[in-house]
């Protein structure tokens, strides 16, 4: 569960953005997850409400985009969806060099303040 | 935080060990400011790691391990796979050839910090409460706890868990990833994170490899496929076989800087 310590992370954030621009209230919270990042974004989503109980970001909506993950080709520059892992090679040369492209994400992207 | 001096390590005495209490919430770097704009909705790009203060504080003891000339490697694994055992092979082996400090967590208890108790090593005991990893924050304290002076190589023993640590950067060196013949061989297909992220990988207690039906071949294969980039080292830290293959790695890392 160290779903609990992103979330108390994301949260400690989200209100220092609330103070530091003297908002009254958190109206919208956007975090990315990528589906490599080792992070559940339903376990996410239950810390965080948990947590921001009583606080400026209590009534906020949270978005919790997820990404995919992708390779990319070391030999070709190939980008491709990777459904297991790891990639096994390029679709496009065959190359077995394959970096992770995107799907490692865990951030938190915009803070709505009225 | 409650520290105790450590004495002097020879009779492993009750004080012996040091204690980190984590409970204090640690200071965190300040964020980007937003637009102060009252009673209209603004939206504010933040855009930083979730893990941002943890990548912080990691950055901070990685410049802190440099300046001291101090290997740091961050032993991670399930519980129950001999990370203690391997680190008291460990600490006897390099012996007083290179100077050692150990930084170990455990959600309660301090059995492992006593069972690596050696003349000359200091050792601190984190105990996380209910976390089930350490972090960058947990670690800094630590270190502040330890006498660093002269010690070339400081081992952290993770908590035991082959999930939340990869999230969690501590600033080390290398991430060696253990695994052990009692776990079955697709571990690394079960757990990719923390694999994917290992510098180097353990296979322990190939001494009962064959009556458990461990194959270490196929297990082999399930590491290079997940961790192309990591060095395995097949071993029992119980026996001693092939434990000096990997204090050939250690010794190698402290001799290069890291």
């Amino acid at each position: 569960m160290h779903e609990l310590g992103i979330a108390e992370s994301a949260l400690r954030a989200v209100l220092e953005v609330a103070r530091k621009g003297k908002a009254v209230q958190v109206r919208r919270v956007v975090v990315r997850i990528g589906a490599r990042s080792g992070v559940e974004p339903e376990a996410f989503r239950f810390a965080f409400d948990a947590l921001r109980v009583d606080t400026r970001a209590a009534g906020a909506a949270v978005d919790v985009e997820c990404i995919p993950a992708t390779g990319r080709c070391e030999e070709c520059g190939a980008c491709f969806a990777v459904s297991d892992f790891p990639a096994g090679g390029c679709p496009a040369c065959g190359g077995a060099r394959v970096d992770v492209a995107g799907g490692m994400e865990l951030e938190l992207k915009t803070v709505d303040l009225v | 935080m409650t520290s105790k001096p450590s004495t002097c390590g020879c009779g492993a005495s009750e004080d012996a060990v040091i204690h980190v209490d984590v409970s204090d919430p640690a200071e965190r770097p300040p964020l980007p400011p937003g637009d102060p704009l009252p009673g209209v909705e603004v939206r504010v790009d933040v855009n930083v790691r979730l893990l941002d203060a943890n990548d912080r504080q990691a950055a901070a003891n990685r410049a802190q391990f440099a300046a001291r000339r101090i290997c740091a490697v961050n032993l991670v694994s399930g519980p129950g796979a001999g990370k203690t055992t391997l680190l008291q092979r460990t600490l006897e082996a390099l012996g007083p050839e290179i100077r050692c400090a150990v930084l170990v967590g455990d959600l309660q208890t301090d059995h492992d910090a006593r069972r690596l108790q050696r003349p000359g090593v200091p050792v601190a005991q984190i105990t996380t409460g209910s976390a089930c990893h350490l972090d960058a924050a947990m670690v800094a304290r630590g270190i502040a706890a330890l006498p660093l002076e002269g010690v070339q190589l400081l081992l952290i023993e993770n908590v035991g868990n082959l999930v939340c640590p990869a999230s969690f950067d501590l600033g080390e060196n290398r991430r060696v990833v253990l695994v052990s013949c009692a776990e079955g061989e697709d571990k690394p297909l079960k757990y990719p994170p923390l694999f994917t992220s290992a510098h180097a990988v353990i296979m322990n207690k190939i001494d009962v490899a064959e009556v458990l039906d461990f194959d270490r071949a196929v297990s082999r294969e399930a590491i290079r496929r997940i961790a192309p980039q990591a060095p395995i080292f097949e071993l029992s830290a119980r026996t001693g076989a092939g434990l000096d293959a990997w204090c050939r790695y250690l010794r190698a890392l402290v001799e290069r800087g890291a």
